[in-house]
């Protein structure tokens, strides 16, 4: 930050270049760049001693006598400096002011005006009043007295090194504060400068009473008319050197800015010339009063005052501008300020205004002290108190200042948009974000919503749950249970968006369905180049030739699997045909086998079939009312496609040898295929779902729940055991769940012939040893014996089995039991378990995975005829055993257990109707 | 319909054939999680269950040159876990046996 | 959008959020947004000891990106809504 304003050299080059009449660009610049490149160094240079004369110098010693040096004595510093800074500083304003304004400038500050105060400096010079003082700033150098101007004419530049010179010659002190208050906290500096300000009152003060000459009318007016003057300057010149905001630095404004600049600095400084002017009237004006108060007092006293009163007077009061003048030079000139002060010079005039309004009031005061005599003292004491007013004054109107600056500085990005503008992004925003259809966008938590409620049987009463899924929109709807000024405000904006949504919908209908290109470029536009220049094509091979099918997306399937696909795709396709027409149960004969499914296959076709699923699902939810005759039409006719799709997918209708496991057994391996059948089989037809359940009998062996189920006999924790439990709970849970209502409808003759299938294709032992087959052969039982009580119950049901089917029944049920007899402890886990396991090794809690066991065994006994019931029970009667036996001597972890071991054995023994509690141990 | 020549099409689609299944993660900070995949979206947010964390932590004994250092595992599982897209290295359905 | 829709659905839940330097903070969710900012109610953090500066949080607003893992009640949590719900993204994702 420049203290100067320039260093020494680069003042030289501006006087060259404005000689060269070619300032303008680099002007700035110079300014800038002050302190870096162009910096003399001459502040290192500067001799740091010396300060004990300070005292002498500025006169704190006492009155200065009459051989008073002038050529040593150096201006107070603050005003000093601010009178030389402003000398030369006005040289390169003066120099391109001409470019930047018209010439309403030039005729006030031009050099006949400055001429002029030059010449009256000379005489000034001579007389010694205290208004010479800052003539004397030139001359004040010891230089000076060889380099006094000795011509009115002598051109200002010249002058300049010379002012300069005396600067930094006399100005060690004036240096060494600045160096202070460069570093120095802000307060400190202040309280300096004021502490200085009052010393150099002083000094004035004595001056005054040294000097004190008969003054004339017209050498005060020009002095006044001089200080504003170079007032006027220092504002001018301040305004260009402005610290631009980072946005506004001068070479990277468009040219627009710059004019609109140059008008701002114009206007400014019309407005300031205005008040110079008013400022001038007003002073004319003050003039004229104290001359005629002068004259009334003057009437008064009648003579009796000296006539050198007049002139005390009048120098007392231009002493009282001065020092004004200096109070508030140092906050111009004050490094720490520097963006406040220029950001706000033209809030000056309105400062001056005031300041000399208090002035003129000084004047009056010190008028009337001089009338009654006061003492000198109180004469001091009133000045003092003057001087603190003005000081008040001062301090509040920095704070403003400071204020303004921030506010500007804040607001220089102000009106960058316009409110159409900031509407219009707004509406993206706002239209990216809220959507009407919540099932689209937010469908997790409206189902879960959904779900949640009608699991808790409630409509609309819990707030807990409702909130996440209130109103239509993400990001809506999640209005906490403010207060009802909050909630209108909150539903003032749904509506809002949600007529924006419903805008912005339309428009993108009109569009097309290009949603997403329609909002592209909405912010703003990238140059169209950018995305022509993407990289363009070098080769071009002719993708026909290479291969018709396989496009990009599948080239990672292998060229294997591509070739089996196309090759035996329509052998399949005929083979299912002719499945179809012979029915599930047709002979084998010219299946062509393949390769089960690979998991990759399974995965897709899973997937596929999920979308079909939500497809459906969603269909269903759309469903027009039956009386919309034609809209019902189409819907049924996509929904029946969808569940043909869905069907198909399943691959039920492929020929039972075709593979091993049969493709519909290996998409039930995953657990999701699993998870799918329940939502299938609601829309797909009882026959069909039929035909699916007797493919699952037949290939009940080759399920991976069948298979795997050994390993959840492994002890310990493995996670291939946790798979195929995690599967085994899906299997029981989910393809368990979807041919219940299957069976649950078949008559007897249908179940007899499962059970058949079931037994020819499987190996009965085997499956009856896992917990699916378990359950299965359970879920027949269950429904024949339900059949049973139904033909004994109610005799005249229509749909009683023959006799003819209870007889195949009872053929196939005794083979079951024929094939299951040697088998029965085995069928247990806990005895498959203990056998494997070391004696003494404890066996975890088997009671739980029994159960299913006891179960199917009670089903058994109770289809048992009594020579069966004996096989049974002698079969079983050591398991029994052992159970009643632990449970009644405490050889249970716990009660709970104990409970259980008790309940499994009672399931089978009241089947047979009897009880443990019979049972001698 | 050949189900081997539809949906796949981007590599989320891969990532779609192990919704449900367990897959494998590789995370940013030597870290590995398997689990069952039940959710991802576009940044490879993830929710799974039933997760199982592995852990790598080196340590490097002092003076010791950088590949001598003990390699400790450490693992822990959780129920349902939300893994953040930023630190997903892969994903990809778990070797099987 | 959809992980957000779950979040959504947890609020009021016991979640704890393991940050990406190894903090785990305990607490009850309080609201989520679609930066998957979260904000906590009641926290604790799993290793006060090594955290002490947290002891006297009690509420807490986390940046979405600092987030490792958020570890969720799995009872709250519907797999196959879930499963169907990015099912359905993904099938949009694609249209698009």
């Amino acid at each position: 930050m420049s203290f100067f304003g320039f260093g020494q050299g680069s003042l030289e080059q501006e006087k060259k270049k404005f000689l060269e009449g070619g300032l303008q660009e680099s002007e700035d610049l110079a300014v800038y760049t002050w302190g870096e490149d162009s910096y003399d160094g001459l502040g290192d240079a500067l001799l740091e001693g010396g300060d004990e004369l300070n005292d002498e110098t500025f006169g704190a010693t006492g009155p200065v006598g009459k051989d008073f040096d002038f050529a040593n004595q150096p201006l107070p510093e603050s005003v000093g400096i601010a009178k030389s800074k402003t000398q030369y500083r006005s040289e390169p304003q003066r120099a391109h002011t001409p470019q930047h304004e018209s010439g309403e400038y030039a005729p006030r500050h031009g050099e006949p005006s400055f001429n002029a105060a030059h010449s009256s400096l000379e005489s000034i010079w001579d007389d010694k009043s205290p208004f010479s003082l800052l003539p004397r700033v030139n001359g004040g150098t010891r230089a000076g007295d060889q380099h006094r101007p000795s011509s009115a004419s002598r051109s200002p530049f010249l002058s300049q090194p010379i002012i300069s010179h005396g600067v930094n010659q006399t100005g060690v002190r004036t240096l060494q504060e600045i160096e202070a208050e460069m570093h120095a906290i802000t307060q400190q500096a202040r309280r300096q400068q004021e502490h200085e300000l009052l010393r150099q009152q002083q000094i004035q003060l004595q001056q005054q009473e040294q000097l004190r000459l008969n003054q004339e009318e017209q050498m005060h007016l020009e002095q006044r008319e001089r200080l504003r003057l170079q007032q006027d300057l220092r504002l001018q010149q301040q305004q260009p050197q402005r610290t631009p905001p980072p946005r506004m630095a001068p070479h990277t404004q468009s040219p627009r800015f710059h004019q609109h600049q140059q008008q701002i600095l114009l206007l400014q400084q019309e407005q300031e010339r205005q008040q110079q002017e008013r400022l001038k009237e007003l002073q004319e004006r003050l003039r004229m009063e104290e001359i005629e108060r002068q004259l009334r007092a003057q009437q008064i006293s009648q003579m009796q005052r000296p006539p050198s009163l007049q002139g005390r007077r009048q120098s007392s009061y231009a002493d009282l501008q001065a020092p004004q003048r200096r109070t508030h030079s140092p906050a111009y000139n004050d490094p720490q300020y520097p963006l406040m002060s220029q950001q706000n010079a033209q809030y000056l005039p309105q400062s001056i205004q005031l300041q000399q309004r208090l002035l003129s009031e000084m004047a009056q005061v010190e008028f009337m002290r001089d009338m009654q005599g006061i003492s000198q003292a109180e004469q001091e004491a009133l000045r003092l108190e003057a001087m603190r007013k003005i000081m008040e004054t001062e301090r509040m109107e920095e704070k403003r200042r400071r204020k303004a600056a921030k506010i500007a500085h804040m607001s220089r990005y102000n009106d960058l948009m316009t409110q159409s503008d900031k509407d219009f992004i707004t509406r993206i925003q706002v239209s990216q974000l809220v959507t009407q259809d919540p099932y689209a966008e937010d469908f997790y938590a409206q189902v879960y919503g959904a779900i949640l409620r009608s699991r808790m049987g409630l409509q609309q009463q819990d707030e807990r749950v409702l909130k996440f899924g209130a109103s239509g929109g993400v990001g809506l709807g999640l209005a906490q249970k403010g207060g009802g000024r909050r909630q209108s405000a909150m539903q003032k904006m749904e509506s809002q968006v949600e007529r924006i949504v419903s805008n912005a919908r339309l428009r993108e209908k009109e569009k097309g369905m290009h949603s997403v290109h329609s909002l592209q470029g909405a912010l703003g536009k990238t140059s169209g180049r950018s995305y022509k220049a993407a990289p363009r094509q070098l080769l071009q091979v002719d993708a026909s030739g290479a291969s018709p099918t396989l496009t990009p997306a599948h080239l990672h399937i292998s060229k294997e699997d591509a070739v089996r696909d196309n090759g035996e795709g329509a052998a399949r396709e005929a083979a299912k045909l002719g499945r179809e027409a012979l029915g599930n149960a047709a002979a084998t004969d010219g299946v062509i086998r393949k390769d089960p499914l690979t998991q990759r296959q399974i995965l897709v076709t899973l997937e596929s079939l999920y979308d079909l699923v939500l497809n459906v699902e969603q269909l269903r939810r759309d469903q027009p009312p039956e009386e919309e005759a034609n809209f019902f039409a189409t819907w049924s006719r996509s929904y029946n496609e969808l569940v043909e799709q869905v069907w198909n997918g399943l691959q039920v209708m492929v020929p039972l040898e075709t593979s091993d496991p049969h493709p519909f057994v290996s998409l039930l391996t995953p657990v999701k295929g699993k998870k799918i059948l329940p939502r299938l089989s609601r829309h797909i037809t009882p026959a069909r779902m039929l035909t699916l359940l007797t493919l699952l009998v037949a290939c009940f062996s080759q399920l991976d729940v069948v298979k795997d189920a050994r390993l959840l006999e492994v002890l310990d924790d493995h996670p291939e055991r946790d798979e195929v439990e995690r599967q085994t709970q899906a299997f029981l849970g989910s393809v368990l769940q979807s041919i219940l209502p299957v069976v649950a409808k078949a008559e007897l003759r249908l179940i007899s012939g499962l059970l058949g299938l079931f037994l020819d294709r499987n190996d009965i032992v085997t499956v009856a040893q896992t917990r699916p087959g378990i359950a299965m052969l359970t879920l027949f039982l269950s429904r024949v014996e339900i059949i049973k009580q139904g033909m004994s119950g109610i005799p005249e049901t229509s749909e009683l089995p023959t006799a003819e089917e209870a007889q195949q029944w009872q053929l196939m049920f005794d083979h079951l039991f024929q094939l299951l007899t040697p088998h029965f402890p085995v069928l247990f886990p806990s005895s498959r378990l203990s056998s494997q396991t070391l004696i003494g090794t404890p066996l975890p809690a088997t009671d739980i995975i029994d159960q299913p066991v006891w179960q199917f065994l009670a089903a058994l006994a109770l289809h048992a005829s009594p020579d069966q019931q004996s096989t049974l029970v002698s079969g079983l009667r050591d398991k029994v055993l052992e159970n009643v036996t632990s449970a009644n001597k405490g050889w249970v972890a716990d009660e709970d257990s104990r409970q259980t071991k008790l309940a499994n054995v009672n399931l089978f023994l009241h089947a047979l109707g009897l009880d443990s509690s019979q049972i001698a141990v | 319909m050949d189900p081997s020549s539809t949906g796949i099409q981007e590599p989320f689609d891969l990532i779609r054939l192990s919704l449900s299944e367990r897959v494998f993660v590789k995370l940013r900070g030597d870290r590995e999680i398997t689990g069952v995949l039940h959710a991802y979206d576009g940044h490879m947010n993830l929710i799974l269950s039933d997760v199982e964390e592995t852990i790598m932590i080196v340590d490097v004994a002092d003076g010791a040159s950088e590949d001598q250092g003990t390699v400790k595992v450490a693992k822990r599982k959780m129920d349902m876990l939300f893994v953040r897209g930023d630190g997903v290295i892969l994903v990809s359905p778990p070797s099987r046996a | 959008m959809l992980i957000f829709s779950v979040f959504k659905t947890l609020t009021d839940q016991q979640v704890t959020v393991e940050l990406k330097n190894d903090l785990s903070i305990t607490g009850v969710l309080k609201s989520v947004d679609q930066f998957l900012n979260i904000r906590l109610d009641a926290i604790k953090v799993l290793d006060e000891t090594r955290h002490p500066h947290m002891m006297a949080v009690k509420n807490c607003f986390i940046r979405g990106s600092v987030v490792r893992y958020v570890q969720l009640p799995a009872e709250h949590v519907d797999t196959q809504l879930l499963e169907d719900a990015t099912r359905r993204e993904a099938a949009n994702q694609g249209k698009r």
